[in-house]
């Protein structure tokens, strides 16, 4: 009876190791996929952020390459001549002290 | 200070404020002024704006004997060589034409000096003898005479280019660009009030006053907060000069030949850069009584003065939106 019991525990813990074995191997499949998927989409992601945060940063349409749709200034050499972007301006706060003044010469 | 800043401009023309260092000197036949953002960094903008003025002046300063721009009048209607800032001058002055239906046009040169304007400004006779009626205004040859190929221009014999509408605006974004680059501070550069910016920002933004004179100090003007971008005011107030009993000013009408009469006498528009908002602005004076529909269709944030003192805002300027005084 004790052997019979000794037998069925260890075919049980057998079956468990192989078990766990199994799903474990899937799991890492599972994660090397996912990695894989994840991988592309953080290099997605940060390009596209890059890229809007590029826009977005001051100063960037001021320098004189290219215009086209929207993007701001004036061109030469590869440049079409678009007009349909007023820059970003707001009202001065009270009180401010001018850098300039744009006027007649 | 290096010996080069001084001769450019003397040092007691520095100004710091708010963090600003601010720098002007005489140029281009008005004043050049550069404000920069981090103060250690003006030497190096202001070397680099003064260079590129300078490149401008000797590529299209039509009263300047060695000016590239006169070779092309001199060549008689040949092919001549340019270097690349006349190439992209030219090509800045005819999109300016094709972009506003000719309204702002480079072959004007021929009726300013017509009508008089014919050397640098501080030599123009204020009160000359009235103009002979062999000297009648006719219309601009119009920019599409002038050809381009790669490095090489052909403008007609007897069509004077003048790059004045556009250059000067064209400079400003370029010396701007170029020292907010090499110097990595924000910078600001305003030549005769046609201001540009570049680089980092100040806090809010560029404070710029809105003048009918680029030389005004009044208190009372209305202030501008611009966070990119370039602002400029074309005027008909200012360089202005008689011929006889008849006042002639620079803003030409390519379709006359002769000054531009027009609803509006003033008019300022902030764009994407200042060659594009200087644009929009002689074109709107040009337009007269379009202009407004002009600016409003271009969706550029623009104030007009009218000849009678009245304000007009178009586009999303701040603060007044419809017309008063």
């Amino acid at each position: 009876m004790l052997l019979q019991w000794w037998v069925a525990r260890l075919i049980g813990m057998a079956n468990a190791f192989e078990a766990r074995q199994h799903r474990r191997t899937a799991g890492i499949r599972r994660l090397r996929r996912l990695s894989g998927w994840t991988a592309a989409a953080v290099v997605v992601a940060v390009a596209g952020v890059s890229a809007m945060v590029g826009e977005l940063l001051p100063g960037r349409h001021a320098v004189p390459t290219t215009v086209s749709g929207s993007a701001g200034p004036a061109t030469g050499d590869d440049g079409a001549f678009t007009n349909g972007d007023g820059g970003s301006v707001g009202p001065a706060p009270a009180g401010a002290l001018p850098a300039a003044t744009s006027g007649a010469s | 200070m290096s010996a080069r800043l001084a001769a450019v401009a003397p040092p007691d023309r520095i100004a710091v404020r708010d963090h600003l260092a601010a720098i002007e000197w005489p140029a281009l036949g008005t004043t050049a002024r550069v404000v920069v953002t981090e103060p250690h960094a003006l030497e190096t903008a202001l070397r680099q704006v003064a260079a590129t003025v300078e490149a401008v002046d000797a590529a299209a300063n039509r009263f300047r004997d060695d000016a590239e721009v006169r070779r092309l009048q001199a060549a008689g209607g040949a092919w001549v060589r340019v270097s690349p800032t006349l190439r992209e001058l030219i090509t800045v002055a005819m999109e300016a034409a094709h972009h506003t239906g000719g309204l702002v046009d480079p072959t004007v040169g021929g009726a300013l000096s017509a009508l008089g304007y014919d050397r640098d400004w501080g030599s123009v006779d204020r009160h000359g003898p009235a103009l002979s009626p062999a000297a009648a205004a006719a219309p601009a040859v119009g920019w599409r005479c002038v050809a381009l190929d790669g490095d090489r221009v052909r403008v007609p014999a007897g069509v004077l280019l003048d790059l004045g509408s556009t250059g000067k605006a064209w400079c400003a974004d370029r010396a701007a660009a170029m020292a907010a680059r090499v110097s990595g501070s924000g910078v600001l550069v305003s030549l005769g009030g046609d201001v540009a910016t570049a680089g980092q920002v100040p806090d809010g933004g560029w404070v710029v006053r809105i003048a009918e004179d680029h030389r005004s100090d009044d208190p009372a003007a209305p202030l501008l907060l611009v966070r990119w971008g370039g602002v400029a005011t074309s005027s008909t107030l200012r360089r202005r000069w008689w011929r006889g009993d008849r006042a002639a000013h620079h803003i030409i009408d390519p379709r006359t030949g002769t000054s531009a009469v027009s609803r509006w006498r003033t008019v300022t528009v902030a764009a994407g850069s200042c060659t594009v908002a200087n644009t929009m602005a002689t074109a709107a004076l040009v337009a007269g009584a379009d202009g407004e529909a002009l600016l409003a269709a271009a969706r550029l944030p623009a104030r007009l003065v009218a000849v009678d003192g009245t304000v007009c805002a178009v586009g999303g300027w701040p603060g007044r939106s419809a017309a008063g005084s």
